[in-house]
């Protein structure tokens, strides 16, 4: 199957002054059609990075200093703005993390949604409100014509993002990048919109890529999982092969952090002691080497993504030998 | 809300809720009628002027009487009449400054704000230039150079009111830039004059409101200062500023009270009373209020 988006040696890094503070560096993923991609890992080690370089939505400071993004075999670094708009709206569309700022508060659902419609689709004003009623009631809003009337500060913050996605809808992308896409929302709502999503995405025939650092999420609705760590893919596998036998130490450490109902209720939680390192570009070898649990001397060297399994990537050495068992 | 309501009833509930709003300010609303009643008074000024505002009589600096209402000027013009016409001018002068300046301050102040770069510098550094210039001397050396009269002191006034008008507008557009809606409209592949002028400018415009009331209330009192010094409105036009201009004398000062002290007051209470609207406005505007 052709690969709708491909990412090749992305390496992206924050230019302040002379210094130059890599954030992400050479990843390489590819999305097909109809696939849930999903990129897991702790907050500031690239995620939101990533997926804002596919839009070209990056801060002035940030610079792509290698590495091609191809929509459909086209790379979008080399496009002009206009071509990258033809491609904005009507192939990809953006799910962003903070709900609460991502509506206009002085413009009501109604016209936000049309305008675009209006636009994109050539729809006159009266096909564009009907277009816009019927992607409202998709995304499981009742009294859609209500709904278009009012302005983003009268609903809720579920409410909030599921207008989001009809917005992301509204022009029918080939794939949604959602980042983080339920950050905001209570536990309840997350699950209803995650399954909402992956409904959506079924009923369109898209293509997902799922940024979230809730690897529980993951397990539920993603087709392959990569998982990241201070600006690297550590680990990549379709969703069975990676729950079912994580090479990486630190994957491991993610998944059994998950929470679940038939833990010892005596026993803490587990955690993965530390945090990202500040500046990791800095770091040579391995990234999680001072956190990992299993750190020998030989972690200190470079580490490559080798593949163990058929489409199964792994980012350790230790892991690539077999000398890493967990129970 | 219930389910019935439909579009115009929403659209109206905002309003109200906006009106609900300013009415909690009573001196707003008191300046409110004031400024109404002037208004209406300068526009029909016309048909409610007892004389001609030029008319010369024979009755040299009256007091006031039946006659003559707020007395006569030292040739004979009907104060009363003259200052009617005067209110008529100045607030046109400073309505259209304002107009002028907004416009001006608005467009720039988007631009720089949202394109950033080498054009937000150019814009910024005109700003800031004319900013840094004493203001009523800017005024002077403009009147000088071109002729003192009522359409250039309009131009004048709104070409060098703009300044405040455009960092405003650029302030808020480098917050508004980073906001998801906007980024949003970016990955929508939306084109550059609706996300300024139908996403971004919809958000300015309650500051921007805010700040034209003050505009409008300089430019009142600059169109008087002008006047005043003779740069201004010429006369035999009459403006509130130059009005004043014919008190100059100290004997006037002391002895013709009628002459300035009503063309004096009018000035104070307009500019007090604008500014109270635009500080009710600030307060009823903001969308996200609650009541």
């Amino acid at each position: 199957m052709k690969p709708l988006l491909q990412v090749e040696d992305l390496t992206i890094a924050f230019v302040d002054e002379n210094k130059q503070k890599v954030v992400v560096e050479n990843i390489n993923f590819s999305v097909g059609p109809g696939e849930i991609l999903s990129i897991v890992g702790e907050s500031g080690c690239g995620k939101s990075v990533t997926a804002l370089s596919i839009l070209g939505l990056l801060k002035p400071n940030a610079r792509i200093i290698k590495g091609k993004i191809l929509y459909q075999g086209n790379n979008l670094l080399d496009m002009s703005e206009k071509e990258l708009d033809r491609i904005r709206g009507n192939e990809v569309a953006m799910i962003f993390q903070d709900v609460m700022n991502s509506l206009n508060p002085v413009l009501t659902i109604g016209k936000q949604l049309t305008e675009s419609i209006g636009i994109h689709l050539g729809y006159d004003k009266k096909e564009a409100n009907e277009y816009a009623i019927e992607i409202i009631k998709k995304v499981g809003l009742s009294d859609p014509r209500s709904i278009m009337r009012k302005y983003p500060h009268m609903l809720s913050g579920g409410m909030q993002q599921r207008v989001m996605i009809a917005m992301a809808l509204s022009c029918n992308p080939k794939l949604i990048i959602a980042d983080e896409p339920t950050t905001a929302l209570d536990v309840t709502i997350q699950l209803q919109i995650m399954k909402l999503l992956v409904d959506l995405q079924k009923e369109f025939q898209m293509s997902i890529i799922l940024i979230t650092h809730d690897i529980g999420v993951v397990a539920e609705l993603a087709d392959r999982v990569t998982i990241m760590y201070a600006g690297q893919f550590m680990e990549e596998a379709s969703v069975y092969q990676l729950f079912d036998k994580p090479y990486h130490p630190y994957t491991n450490a993610l998944l059994k952090s998950i929470p679940s109902i038939y833990d010892d209720k005596n026993r803490k939680l587990a955690s993965i002691p530390g945090t990202v390192p500040e500046d990791y570009s800095a770091i040579k070898g391995c990234k999680f080497a001072d956190r990992c649990p299993y750190k020998v001397p030989l972690c200190e060297e470079i580490q490559v993504l080798s593949e163990m399994e058929s489409d199964h990537f792994v980012r350790c050495h230790r892991a690539e030998k077999g000398e890493l068992v967990y129970e | 809300m219930n389910q019935n309501t439909d579009a115009s009833d929403n659209k109206n509930s905002n309003i109200k809720m906006i009106i609900k709003r300013f009415r909690k300010h009573k001196l707003a609303v008191v300046s409110l009628y004031f400024l109404v009643i002037i208004s209406i008074l300068a526009i029909l000024a016309p048909l409610i002027a007892p004389y001609d505002p030029d008319e010369v009589s024979m009755a040299f600096s009256r007091p006031p009487s039946k006659e003559h209402w707020l007395g006569t000027d030292q040739i004979g013009r009907d104060m009363f009449s003259r200052l009617l016409y005067a209110t008529r001018v100045s607030l046109f002068v400073g309505f259209a400054a304002t107009i002028i300046s907004s416009i001006i301050g608005v467009i720039l102040g988007l631009i720089a704000g949202y394109f950033g770069g080498i054009v937000d510098i150019i814009i910024m550094r005109i700003t800031d230039t004319i900013m840094s210039f004493p203001y009523i001397l800017l005024v002077l050396v403009a009147a000088a150079i071109f002729e003192p009269g009522l359409w250039n002191i309009i131009i004048i006034l709104g070409l060098v009111d703009w300044p405040g008008a455009a960092r405003l507008v650029r302030g808020n557009v480098l917050s508004l830039r980073e906001t998801n809606f906007i980024k949003g409209d970016v990955v929508a592949g939306m084109p550059n004059r609706y996300i300024l002028f139908s996403e971004i400018l919809p958000n300015t415009i309650g500051p921007v409101l805010v700040y034209a009331t003050s505009v409008f209330a300089i430019s009142i009192l600059d169109e008087a200062a002008l006047s005043f010094l003779g740069m201004g409105v010429q006369p035999p036009t009459a403006s509130l500023g130059n009005i004043l201009n014919g008190a100059e004398s100290i004997t006037i000062l002391t002895g013709k009270f009628w002459l300035w002290i009503p063309a004096g007051v009018l000035i104070i209470l307009l500019v007090v009373s604008i500014n109270f609207v635009g500080d009710a406005l600030r307060d009823a505007i903001d969308p996200s209020a609650k009541e």
